[in-house]
């Protein structure tokens, strides 16, 4: 394990010493700075305006994830419990999403986008996000609806509560671990999403934590050091959510079969 | 959230720009990230004209091709558009003009400043279609401290060049610093090469070729990567270069464990930033032959600027003349280290680059090849050929009959 | 678990709670709307309008293109890049969805146990996870460079003579790749096997204790059983990942050295974006789908066979 955990945090290690050194420090990547500086972060953050990018990317982020998992989760629930034709057929439609390659579908949404007006707006990018995650999400609700026992659904219909209640009250807390999951698996992958975020949002005045990071890279050469000063700064908001959440997902499952 | 506001600019800059009154005023600009030089000259543009607001966007490398060039297809791009010079990638002056995205500039008033086989490479059809401030050199570049501790100078003749990978070697240094991973300096060392006994000897071998009356295997191209090999069997490059990233190769120059690097003049910048404080450059044309009078250096144009045909032609034609103006130029030359493309009076060049800069006046420079081939995918297969000639899978026929194939498309 | 491609038993007679709850999800299948319309949005609709390009000849800039029917298809078994492309491309998805998961699987079991570092490990294994591709391409280039860490450290503890050019060697490179892939994603799997291991009360693994039962034969009758929807979406999900790797191959290598990496989305996107082919790249990405889709295909019916 402790040999394992060594591999993991090494390129960790590394990311935290580039960023760490002045711009002109000659040493190799792997020694340590002579003169370690904070300069990096506070250029990274002046020069990128890093702290208008951590604003756009936390709405973007927060509001895809909330319409993700109410959509997906409600929409994985007839779909993992009904048996017929038509639910088999919507749920294999839903899959077919994570197949398709998202290179062919970038410019005709692009040309979509500019046809609703969505263009430079975060709307227009959460709107892709929720879209493109769906059948990402929707595979892991019913994956994890199917392996649910049924017996809180038939206490609450004896009890006389609506399938609208029995879901929301019964099903999705049960859907907790899962939830947890989805939550973060989607939260990194909305929050370092790079190239819909620069095209739809080009233009605009508004950028993402990602696009803003990468503004560090011309056309001859990247200034490393700014840009692994922001992906720390960027990382930072994502991994403090996963630890917060983590202890979450642990008690999660266990806690709502006994409540 | 602002994001009602930011749409509705959003919409009338790219929509409208050409025709209402009050687009006429605004310009919109997609440039380089990050980019000191056209800061300066938007800056003096918008204090010349009082009342002209312009807005630029900064795209990183290599996602501005991806951008710039669904933008122009998809009708939403800014007024004025970065443009490469050729026909190499999607932005280019030549695939651009397939969709007749660009607006006509041959004749604004800098066109006559250019020759006829550079104004090639900036239109299409006989229309020129882009413009470029600076040129790109690929000049030898050396660390002169690190040339001088092994006693040597920088090679005026193809022997010398060979004497100077063993002079390195004998002291556990390379002559030159090679970065052979994808966007390294591996294809432009064959540039310089070729400049000298393909391209300056005859100058007209890119349109033989495009007539179908010459080819790469049956040309001195095959001298020239056989000479490319031969210092690569000598022990000319980095070690391993197939597997050395362009940061690395850069170092290895900055901090002297190679005496010297072929790559674009743009880089020296780069290669300055990594070296310890004292550390000076110096360039020279890379010899192809044992006569000096017959070297000839690479110039190329370097990546410019397009009116978007259905934009603000007007104004973008307006801020281009003044990026191309004495007043323009000169702001342009003060914000950053470009090489100008025109002359400007008072111009001096980079220290570095004092070596090569009468010479990029002269008549012996040869443009870059890439920038007459016919297709985006022949830089492609140059690129890949080049790097199993690297890793030996490929003889240098096989890398020349790969090219031929594909120049025929 | 249950699977959609048992034979349905909806015509069977069901007890009567049975009866009530599918009733109750009978009731709400509109939930599917709101979903099934953004992904419509997002996916499908221009999925399938970029897929017509393939149908044509256009370059990605002109105005005009014309209707080719399945040219742009046969063309892509003449190209030895292509070819080569495919190869990789299987090899990645294998390798990767094999290792990745039982590392994964290792990972959880161990982080999921009582041990007092493991909200510390847990953090750990998932960091590369968080770090978009790019930034980590370019770390492990670095790393993996002919003169980078790795090689040192290899010849510091004695193994010198396994020093590679990991990513200049054409036989080599592949590889390479793939071991930053699964470096990068074990945590993933990591966190979707530890969303299951929560899913089974501590009571039935010390029940199971009780009794006697060794951890394998815990793990094998208790564990393994109820990870199976686990199992399923990381199976699922690491083959799918590993068919579409891009990011990665991209930063490193660009598909090089002469190719030897390519994988069918480099081609997709060289195609597209940057060689003004863009129909050639909707014709490989048709083929990419297809694949994927009979893989996945098969995937599933093998999962669903062990479980059933």
């Amino acid at each position: 394990m402790i040999l394992t955990a060594l591999v993991f945090i090494f390129p960790v290690f590394l990311l935290l010493n580039i960023a760490f050194k002045a711009p002109g420090d000659q040493s190799s990547t792997l020694a340590l700075p002579k003169h370690p500086t904070f300069q990096n972060f506070v250029d990274a953050w002046h020069q990128g305006a890093l702290g208008g990018g951590l604003i756009n990317s936390v709405i973007v982020t927060i509001l895809t994830i909330v319409f993700l998992v109410v959509f997906a989760s409600s929409a994985a629930y007839p779909l993992s419990r009904l048996r017929s034709r038509w639910s088999t057929v919507s749920y294999f439609a839903f899959l077919a999403g994570l197949l398709l390659p998202m290179q062919l579908a970038l410019l005709p949404l692009y040309q979509t986008m500019r046809d609703v007006h969505l263009l430079g707006s975060l709307s227009g990018v959460i709107l892709a996000n929720v879209g493109q995650s769906m059948p990402f999400t929707i595979f892991l609700y019913a994956g994890f609806m199917r392996a649910l026992p049924h017996d809180f659904e038939e206490a609450a219909a004896l009890d006389g509560a609506s399938a609208f209640r029995a879901f929301w009250s019964v099903v999705f807390p049960l859907m907790r671990p899962i939830t947890g999951t989805v939550v973060i698996l989607n939260a990194v992958f909305t929050w370092n999403d790079f190239l819909q975020p620069l095209l739809y949002l080009s233009g605009s005045g508004n950028k993402t934590i990602t696009v803003a990071v990468y503004g560090f890279v011309g056309q001859y050469g990247a200034q490393w050091n700014l840009i692994f000063a922001g992906i720390i700064i960027s990382i930072v908001p994502i991994l403090t959510a996963y630890f917060v959440l983590q202890r979450y997902i642990v008690q999660g499952f266990a806690g709502g079969l006994k409540g | 959230m602002t994001t009602a506001l930011a749409l509705a600019g959003c919409s009338t800059n790219s929509d409208s720009g050409s025709g209402s009154t009050s687009g006429s005023k605004n310009l919109t600009v997609a440039g380089w990230a990050d980019d000191a030089v056209m800061k300066a000259v938007i800056a003096q543009f918008e204090k010349d004209n009082p009342g002209v607001k312009v807005k630029l966007t900064g795209y990183p490398w290599p996602a501005i091709l991806t951008q710039i060039n669904t933008q122009l297809v998809s009708g939403t791009a800014a007024d004025v558009n970065v443009v490469f010079p050729g026909n190499g990638n999607p932005i280019t002056a030549q695939t651009l003009a397939k969709g007749k995205y660009l607006a006509d500039l041959s004749s604004e008033s800098w066109a006559s400043n250019f020759n006829e086989a550079t104004k090639n490479v900036m239109s299409a059809d006989g229309k020129v279609l882009m413009v470029a401030n600076n040129s790109t050199i690929i000049p030898a570049t050396y660390n002169t401290q690190a040339l001088k501790a092994i006693g040597k100078t920088a090679p005026t003749t193809w022997s010398q060049v060979l004497d100077l990978c063993s002079a390195a070697k004998a002291k556990g240094k390379v002559a030159y610093a090679m970065a052979g991973l994808a966007g390294g300096t591996f294809n432009y060392l064959p540039y310089a090469l070729t400049a000298t006994l393909v391209y300056g000897p005859n100058p007209d071998f890119s349109a033989q070729q495009a007539a179908g009356k010459a080819t790469f295997s049956d040309s001195e191209w095959t001298t020239a990567l056989t000479k490319y090999q031969q210092m690569l069997k000598a022990g000319c490059f980095t070690k391993d270069s197939l597997g050395t990233s362009l940061d690395v190769a850069q170092k290895q120059v900055a901090t002297g464990d190679a005496l010297g690097i072929v790559t674009v003049s743009n880089q020296i910048v780069d290669i300055q930033k990594d070296a310890p404080s004292g550390t000076t450059f110096e360039t020279a044309a890379l010899p192809a032959t044992d006569d000096p009078s017959q070297t000839v250096l690479p110039v190329g144009l370097g990546a410019g600027y397009g009116v978007n045909a259905k934009g603000n032609v007007a104004l973008g034609k307006k801020f281009l003349d003044f990026y191309m103006s004495k007043k323009g130029m000169g702001v342009a030359v003060k914000a950053g280290s470009i090489f100008p493309s025109t002359t400007v009076e008072g111009f001096k060049p980079a220290p570095a680059l004092a070596g090569v800069s009468d010479q990029v006046r002269s008549d012996k420079t040869a443009a870059f090849p890439d920038q007459t081939w016919p297709n985006a995918n022949l830089t492609q297969v140059y690129q890949d050929e080049l790097q199993k000639l690297l890793g030996g899978q490929a003889s240098v026929k096989d890398v020349l009959a790969a090219m031929d194939a594909a120049y025929k498309g | 678990m249950a699977t959609s491609t048992d034979p349905a038993p909806t015509g069977a007679p069901a007890p009567g709670p049975r009866r009530r709850y599918r009733s109750y999800a009978q009731s709400v299948w509109w939930f599917v709307l709101p979903a099934a319309a953004l992904y419509a949005f997002a996916v499908i609709v221009p999925a399938v309008q970029g897929s017509l390009f393939a149908f044509t000849d256009w370059d990605g800039v002109s105005s005009v293109k014309h209707w080719v029917g399945l040219r742009q298809f046969r063309s892509i078994f003449d190209d030895t890049n292509s070819l080569t492309a495919i190869k990789n491309t299987l090899l990645i998805a294998v390798t990767v969805t094999v290792v990745q998961n039982a590392i994964g699987l290792l990972i959880a079991l161990g982080v999921n146990s009582q041990i007092k570092s493991r909200n510390f490990l847990r953090v750990l294994f998932f960091a590369p996870v968080v770090i978009t591709s790019i930034a980590v391409g370019f770390l492990w280039q670095n790393l993996l460079a002919p003169e980078g860490a790795l090689n040192q450290v290899l010849k510091n503890i004695g193994l010198g003579g396994m020093r590679q050019n990991w990513l200049g060697d054409p036989k080599v490179a592949i590889w390479a790749i793939i071991a930053v892939v699964i470096w990068q994603f074990v945590g993933y799997s990591m966190v979707i096997f530890l969303a299951g291991l929560q899913g089974i009360p501590d009571e039935v693994i010390e029940a199971a204790a009780i009794d006697g039962a060794g951890p394998v034969r815990r793990f094998w009758y208790i564990v393994r059983p109820m990870l199976a929807p686990a199992f399923t979406i990381n199976l699922m999900l690491s083959l799918i990942g590993g068919f579409k790797l891009f990011d990665q191959v991209f930063v490193m290598t660009q598909g090089g050295p002469g190719g030897a990496t390519d994988t069918i989305s480099t081609l997709i996107y060289k195609d597209a974006f940057q060689l003004g082919r863009f129909s050639n790249g909707a014709a490989l990405a048709v083929v990419l789908t297809l694949f994927v889709a009979a893989a996945s295909a098969f995937q599933y019916r093998m999962i669903s066979k062990n479980e059933g």
